[in-house]
């Protein structure tokens, strides 16, 4: 049904070649054309990326091996992400991939941990977190089998150079049949009849038609907005930062399993490890310090010797008012921005590949030829993708609002801020009695709430009535118990370090493609 | 003005005398009873409004029950408890289309793809590769074992019961020592604004509370106090029959749709309930049961189901026609989050907000399931048919319908108390179909897919072919049971 429809991506950074990567794996074989547009005039954002578990799923669909990508991509592993500085100066703490301590019938297992604090003085919630000791202990190692076992339930992502990625997706998708297209698009033909884009002009005279194009363009939407003038949902009300500049350094010091992101007078600093360097950038809002500051700052902030110059971004933080508009469909940054602060541009882009191939456009058995778009498509795409940003945004927002910070302009503006009922309602609910609202499309689950409320001192007045239970001695054996067990299983861990030159040097079956 | 100070939340009064009324007095006396007084009155008379169950519970109940401390032995040994794969509709809603509504796992996906779309693209019923709803066809039954290989292992099931026996079992819960137990009518409820201060009873004494749990169904003697809307959708008649004696029981209920209405039939242990369900103001059909007890029951909700101090549970918050497992999911699902959200003090608009907020989703969501039912071409032109549901087909409704009519795509929202199985047989057996289909399923060689397809049925048929009746498989469970009880004892 997909013989002889083409798509054109338009765009070579991370989010293209992951799309066509993606496309070709899922596609190619029942007989559908992909190009792919870029110019290697034009730079990508890609400076460096963490992401979030999920990732490993999409490596996995398209048969990667785990030791041949993290080899090519100069990736390390990341058990979480480290927030200095975020509730109060001096504070810190880890958002971890994966659950505090073990499943407990009946309970949630904070909850126990709250009504133990309200007895009497307790070990922090992290001390019953595998993945935040080792990572505080700058150790890894994959998770464990039986769920029965601490180590066993949490999950890790990777911190990688996305261009080397792009660069590795590229070659696994130009093998799959994908055909590469250099050069700047100078021009973008709509069809008069259907407002779609009908082709693509680049400067060499080249002229490329498809029945459906993939923005990957970046900020610019050279087809979502340049050409279909799509809109743009302007967030920066919630997320006011809007710019952010980056620098590679030198590696210096232990390589920890975790991304840094350190709160700052007017925005944010990153901190991603990888094997050969240090990704670090500085996001911030130009309301509250010049461009100059940001710079001066992120270069006070580093660790070890630059390696390049300090490069600027601009963004606005939103969304497209329709992810797919006609025949096109933004994927990455021409879809929406939001600040990496918990890692997701990855994760977003791998969402709209999921659901755009979960809603590709086919023929009908009615005889709707090939590539006709149906409304319902589109429709269902953009929702889903609404639901998607939507749910980020509250999350990223709490981390701003969420804190005993008001040092400076932009903190003081946060606290000041009203919030979103949905974002409001779930820090109400977690003050009264750590309760975290549950829902089950999004991407942070009650871990990830606690996390951050609880890393940045929201501690709630009261536990769930059935924690007290448990009796108070019983209670406290368990959680000394689940505790030493933890730590107990640290101590055999590997160092993160070693455990990455063992593992990407052990002999990995190849990549295999067009399953 | 100074804030008023916040009192500790002490005392909990569960009003009601139904099957709502004790499990929810259970589950707060097993959950919270240590650090709250629960008290629990009870009227004199057996609710008539507990048919609205109709009789059947869905596979989450096993699990319910068992967390109260009603195993299953308890259960079947204790009451006239059936087990249950599912409801079989007939002739719904009009003419041939017939299919057994079955509790199922999920389906693995094929070959990377929803295995439905599979069935999409080649025009090919599910009900074949439903081992529970072939099971209920043939009139067989047997536990699921845990083997995750064995196809059984993909089968659900729930049970059959009469409320009446059920609520019964329950009153002799040990949890009730732990609650006091005032049994008396309800003369008034005491209010000041949105709070309930006291109940007068019918001897002229006060009881109080700090947290008031309506679960007096259709009465709504409490919440009906404060000032709270009810959200009804239409009126119908519910004519309840007992019929002893029946048949050995089938592994399903049926509902069967009459021009007026629609019949079910449960089949229990020892006999078969029935219910009818009419307009309101139709005249009775002779072909229906007559004989039993009609009630006229408004179908919605509640706008919220706990105001000021008081929280509706049961038929007094929500009114489904029971075509469906609803009543008891959403009962279930509204205990556990009241037992959740149990205030630690009177100052409750937190607690209040979202167990609101999770129960609108609930009630909403749910209404689609049955909604849909009601929704296709073919619905009979006789006023219970026409005439009931006059709104237009609710938005979330028409997005889960119109997509898969287009592409088979199962669209799911925040907890759903049906999932998207529950939601594929419903559509496979209204006869709704899609137009296309996953493009993937033809990424695999037809040739293997007819083989993994193939292989599925068969396994399904083989291992329907040797699964026992239920009449003997109840019968040698309870056997069994009963050695295994004296054993012990």
């Amino acid at each position: 049904m997909l013989r002889n429809q083409t798509v054109c991506i338009l765009g070579g950074g991370t989010a293209g070649w992951m799309c066509a990567a993606a496309l070709a794996n899922k596609f190619s074989a029942l007989g559908m054309r992909i190009c792919l547009v870029e110019s290697d005039a034009i730079g990508t954002v890609g400076v460096g990326e963490a992401t979030l578990p999920h990732i490993r799923f999409f490596n996995q669909a398209l048969g990667i091996d785990e030791r041949v990508f993290m080899r090519e991509t100069n990736a390390t592993f990341k058990l979480g992400i480290e927030f200095c500085d975020w509730g109060g100066l001096g504070d810190r703490y880890i958002h971890p991939f994966g659950d505090y301590g073990m499943p407990t019938p009946g309970h949630d297992f904070h909850q126990l941990w709250l009504r133990a604090r309200q007895m009497g003085p307790t070990p922090r919630l992290d001390d019953y977190s595998y993945p935040i000791i080792a990572a505080e202990a700058g150790k890894f190692r994959l998770p464990g089998e039986n769920p029965d076992e601490i180590g066993s339930n949490f999950g890790y992502a990777y911190q990688f150079d996305a261009s080397l990625f792009a660069k590795f997706l590229r070659g696994y998708a130009t093998d799959l049949g994908v055909t590469r297209h250099e050069g700047r698009v100078v021009d973008v033909t709509l069809a008069p009849e259907t407002g779609q884009v009908q082709a693509v002009q680049l400067e060499d005279g080249q002229t490329i038609a498809a029945d459906l194009y993939v923005d990957c363009s970046g900020f610019r939407g050279i087809l979502i907005e340049q050409a279909l003038g799509t809109g743009y949902e302007d967030w920066s009300e919630w997320l006011p930062c809007n710019r952010a500049v980056a620098v590679p350094t030198e590696s210096r010091g232990p390589l920890v399993p975790f991304t840094r992101a350190t709160a700052k007078a007017a925005g944010w600093q990153w901190r991603i490890p990888l094997q050969h360097r240090t990704g670090n950038g500085h996001v911030y809002c130009n309301a509250f310090i010049s461009d100059d500051e940001a710079t001066q700052t992120l270069l006070d902030g580093v660790e070890g010797p630059t390696q390049a110059d300090p490069r600027q971004l601009y963004f606005t933080t939103g969304r497209r008012k329709k992810f797919w508009n006609r025949n096109v469909v933004s994927i990455g940054l021409s879809g929406g921005f939001l600040e990496p602060l918990e890692s997701t541009s990855i994760h977003l882009i791998q969402e709209g590949i999921t659901h755009l191939i979960e809603l590709f456009p086919q023929g009908a058995p009615d005889g709707t030829p090939p590539g006709t778009i149906d409304p319902l498509d589109i429709d269902e795409y953009n929702d889903r993708m609404g639901l998607n940003f939507e749910r980020i945004r509250d999350f990223l927002l709490l981390h701003y609002v969420a804190t005993q910070r008001d040092d400076t302009e932009m903190w003081r503006h946060f606290r000041a801020l009203t919030l979103p009922d949905s974002l409001q309602e779930k820090i109400d609910a977690w003050m009264t009695r750590g309760y975290v609202l549950p829902y089950e499309f999004g991407v942070f689950l009650p871990p990830s709430w606690i996390a951050v409320m609880l890393g940045q001192n929201l501690m709630p007045h009261h536990h769930d009535r059935r924690a007290a239970n448990l009796p108070g001695a019983d209670l406290r054996r368990y959680l000394d118990d689940i505790q030493q067990r933890t730590q107990a299983a640290v101590s055999g861990t590997p160092a993160h370090a070693d455990f990455l030159r063992d593992y990407i040097a052990a002999q990995g079956a190849q990549p295999q493609g067009g399953a | 003005m100074m804030a008023h100070p916040s009192s500790p939340l002490k005392q909990i009064l569960v009003y009601g005398s139904g099957l709502a009324a004790e499990l929810t007095t259970i589950a707060l006396a097993a959950s919270v009873g240590q650090t709250a007084k629960i008290i629990r009155v009870v009227p004199p008379n057996l609710p008539q409004d507990d048919v609205l169950f109709g009789g059947i519970a869905p596979p989450s109940t096993y699990e319910f029950l068992r967390t109260l401390g009603v195993t299953e032995p308890r259960l079947l040994l204790g009451s006239d408890t059936s087990f249950s794969f599912g409801t079989q509709f007939e002739n719904w809603p009009a003419g041939q289309k017939s299919w057994v509504q079955s509790f199922q796992q999920p389906l693995a996906p094929l070959f990377g793809v929803p295995f439905h779309q599979y069935l999409i693209a080649r025009d090919e019923p599910l009900a074949p590769y439903l081992i529970a709803a072939q099971a209920a066809q043939t009139g067989a039954f047997a536990h699921p074992p845990e083997d995750r290989r064995h196809p059984l292992s993909r089968a659900e099931y729930g049970y059959h019961f009469d409320p009446a026996h059920l609520t019964a079992l329950l009153a002799n819960h040990p949890a009730h020592q732990v609650t006091e137990r005032i049994n008396g009518t309800l003369r008034q409820v005491q209010t000041s604004g949105e709070t309930i201060t006291a109940l007068t009873l019918g001897d002229g004494r006060d009881v109080s509370a700090d947290l008031y749990i309506d679960c007096s169904g259709l009465d709504r003697a409490m919440i009906g106090a404060v000032p709270v809307a009810f959200l009804d959708e239409a009126q119908v008649r519910v004519t309840a029959t007992a019929s002893p004696g029946a048949p050995p029981p089938a592994p399903c209920r049926t509902i069967t749709a009459r021009p007026d209405g629609w019949t079910a039939v449960t089949p229990l242990l020892n006999g078969a309930q029935s219910l009818s369900v009419s307009l309101a103001d139709a005249p009775t059909d002779p072909s229906g049961p007559n004989d039993g007890t009609a009630l006229d029951v408004k179908i919605g909700r509640l706008e919220q189901s706990w105001v000021g101090n008081c929280v509706a549970l049961g038929h007094a918050a929500t009114v489904a026609e029971p075509l469906s497992p609803a009543p008891m999911m959403l009962l279930e699902r509204a205990i556990k989050r009241l037992l959740e959200l149990i205030p630690h003090t009177d100052m409750m608009q937190v607690e209040r907000r979202e167990f609101n907020r999770r129960f609108e989703n609930d009630a909403d969501n749910a209404a689609l399931f049955h909604r849909s039912l009601f929704t296709a071409d073919d619905v009979p032109d006789q006023p219970y048919w026409r005439e009931k549901y006059t709104s237009s087909t609710p938005a979330a409704l028409d997005r889960k319908l119109s997509q898969y009519a287009s592409r088979g795509v199962l669209v799911q929202y925040d907890h759903e108390p049906f999932n998207p199985e529950d939601w594929l047989v419903q559509h496979q057996g209204m006869g709704r179909t899609a137009k296309r289909h996953d493009v993937l399923v033809h990424r695999t060689p037809a040739a293997e897919v007819d083989q993994a397809l193939g292989a599925l049925r068969d396994a399904v048929k083989t291992t329907v072919q040797a699964m026992p009746p239920h009449p003997a498989y109840m019968a040698k469970f309870r056997d069994y049971l009963v050695r295994k009880h004296h054993d012990q004892s």
